[in-house]
């Protein structure tokens, strides 16, 4: 936890459109010595992501107005955040999708992190994500 | 880069895949090399509604996939006059030869798995095969 306290930037933007797990999960984060910000749908998410510049942002993959995917692809655009870390964050893991290790390797072959499923234990999001930082 | 998106322009694909993520992975991807492309889920009468509306250049199907699997669809356009002769590209975490044999029997253009080909090889090998299917 040290580590992640003394960083200067140690804000980590959530995009989601669920509002019980962007509570949840910046609670979780909190508890965790980060700092965190919300979005409740990828067009927001990028303007917040441009003007916070946060160290690491969370990306639901289905949202309205813009999905996680489109938000991210356009963040790689932009040259002022194309180093953002990014990972998807999505409850679209079916069981022989997860297995399978596809979607992760496809969200690293355009450039994420990685791809976490919701139904992950959240500790486990935690420090998945602690160790990408 | 540019160029080749030109010579797409206009293609159609239609995605058969329940995994949104990899949907919308591929989509940006395929919209940049010129493709228009749309997905359906719903294999149990989506898909052969889906090519009489859209009228696809190319489909990519996965296997894996409910109620009807990919095989069940792939012999479902291979029967229809209309659908028939639209190249269909098998896209599948399955890589049995027994898999691959099947759908190369019933009618399928290509086989790709799933985890041995990256995003790009894949819609490199999709926009020759269009490129050859225009000679």
């Amino acid at each position: 936890m040290e580590d992640v306290l003394e960083e200067k930037n140690n804000l980590i933007l959530i995009v989601d459109d669920d509002p019980d797990f962007r509570e949840i999960l910046s609670l979780k984060f909190s508890a965790a010595g980060f700092k965190t910000a919300s979005a409740e749908n990828g067009e927001e998410g990028f303007r917040k992501a441009k003007e916070l510049r946060p160290r690491l942002v969370l990306l639901d993959v289905e949202m309205p107005v813009r999905n996680g995917v489109e938000t991210f692809l356009k963040m790689q655009e932009d040259p002022e955040m194309k180093n953002i870390k990014c990972l998807f964050l999505t409850g679209y893991g079916d069981a022989h999708h997860a297995a399978a290790g596809i979607d992760n390797k496809v969200a690293q072959e355009i450039g994420a992190l990685d791809y976490i499923k919701k139904s992950d234990d959240l500790d486990s999001i935690v420090s998945k994500i602690r160790a990408f930082l | 880069m540019i160029q080749i998106g030109k010579k797409n322009r206009g293609a159609r694909l239609l995605f058969v895949e329940d995994d949104k993520f990899l949907y919308l992975a591929y989509k940006y991807g395929l919209e940049k090399e010129g493709f228009e492309v749309r997905f359906v889920s719903d294999t149990e009468e989506g898909v052969l509604k889906e090519i009489g509306e859209f009228k696809p250049s190319i489909v990519l199907l996965d296997l894996i996939i409910q109620p009807k699997n990919g095989f069940e669809v792939l012999a479902e356009i291979k029967r229809d006059p209309e659908a028939k002769n639209i190249p269909v590209f098998v896209f599948s975490n399955l890589k049995q030869k027994e898999d691959i044999e099947r759908c190369m029997a019933l009618g399928a253009a290509e086989f790709f798995v799933k985890t041995e080909l990256s995003r790009s090889q894949v819609i490199e090998r999709l926009k020759s095969a269009l490129q050859n299917e225009k000679l």
